[in-house]
């Protein structure tokens, strides 16, 4: 099966730049939590209550009654597994050439499909923050767009500064804008930098419904 | 109080029954808005061995039950033994 993008909306001159997910660790540490839930059961039947186990093996009514919650627990532990899994794979951001999809999967039936057009860029700011994502290197993009829509907020994507680059690079792109103009903000308290479209090329937009406005 | 054990059966199969609509859902969003890559269907693979094997094993446990047993839930009451009297 091909990418939405590809599938429903794709137009002629548009080329797909990017696919992006969120980083692996994300869906990772939601397994640890599953596999915590997963060892509960058996902790509390092997260790705690070692009596349960003689019930299951003589199949009372009560360790019958046992073995079908333990069933029901691990079938919906499954379930929650694949959830994530679906929450995970599905939200997806696309850069084009021309436009950037956002596609948000909000549990079983809410899905949102958002795009910005590369001309509606203001700027790209990525955050990253704590000891894990420095590590691994993931963080959350903003995209401050002179649309209606105030942001274009994506978290934990990995290699956030190279994917706010290219965004960049493609919105530079897309306005014939030269990049030698374009800075890149860098504070000393804030170790995050934002970058900032080139403002001198761009023609005059109206204001941002966050009031940040464009010479 | 006391009923047969075979109802907890029909219990089990009714949050049976959720649980794989449920599931058929989320197997609509993969083919629907997914593309089958090899880490989709890696997870979707293990999805499916963990469930076959969480069902195998509890059709194989209930086939040598004896669904006839009745199943007794006694209630604490202020009358029981167990209460201390004041």
């Amino acid at each position: 099966m091909k990418h939405p993008l590809q599938v429903d909306s794709q137009r002629p001159d548009e080329e797909r730049i990017m696919v992006i997910r969120r980083h692996g660790f994300v869906f990772f540490r939601r397994v640890i939590f599953l596999v915590v839930l997963l060892a509960i059961p058996l902790v509390f039947l092997f260790a705690l209550t070692p009596a349960a186990w003689d019930l299951i093996l003589e199949q009372t009514p009560g360790g019958v009654l046992l073995v079908m919650l333990m069933s029901v627990y691990y079938l919906y532990l499954g379930l929650y597994f694949l959830h994530t899994w679906v929450d995970y794979y599905l939200d997806v951001w696309i850069l084009s050439t021309k436009r950037i999809v956002n596609i948000e999967q909000r549990g079983l039936f809410s899905r949102v499909v958002s795009e910005l057009l590369l001309d509606k860029v203001q700027d790209v700011t990525v955050e990253v923050h704590g000891v894990i994502p420095t590590m691994l290197h993931f963080g959350d993009i903003m995209i401050q767009t002179a649309g209606e829509s105030p942001r274009f907020h994506f978290d934990d994507v990995p290699t956030p500064y190279k994917v706010a680059e290219t965004i960049m690079g493609l919105h530079r792109a897309y306005t014939n804008t030269p990049p030698k103009g374009g800075t890149t903000d860098v504070r000393a308290e804030d170790p995050v930098p934002t970058f900032h479209a080139e403002p001198e090329k761009r023609p005059p937009q109206a204001p941002g419904p966050t009031g940040v406005s464009r010479p | 109080m006391e009923f047969p054990l075979a109802w907890t059966l029909l219990l089990y199969m009714i949050l049976v029954v959720v649980f794989l609509v449920v599931a058929g859902i989320n197997a609509f969003h993969i083919v629907r808005f997914g593309s089958f890559d090899r880490r989709n269907r890696i997870m979707v693979a293990c999805y499916i061995v963990v469930v076959v094997a969480v069902l195998s094993a509890t059709v194989a446990y209930f086939a040598s039950v004896d669904w006839s047993q009745a199943l007794q839930i006694s209630i604490p009451s202020a009358s029981s033994p167990s209460f201390p009297s004041p």
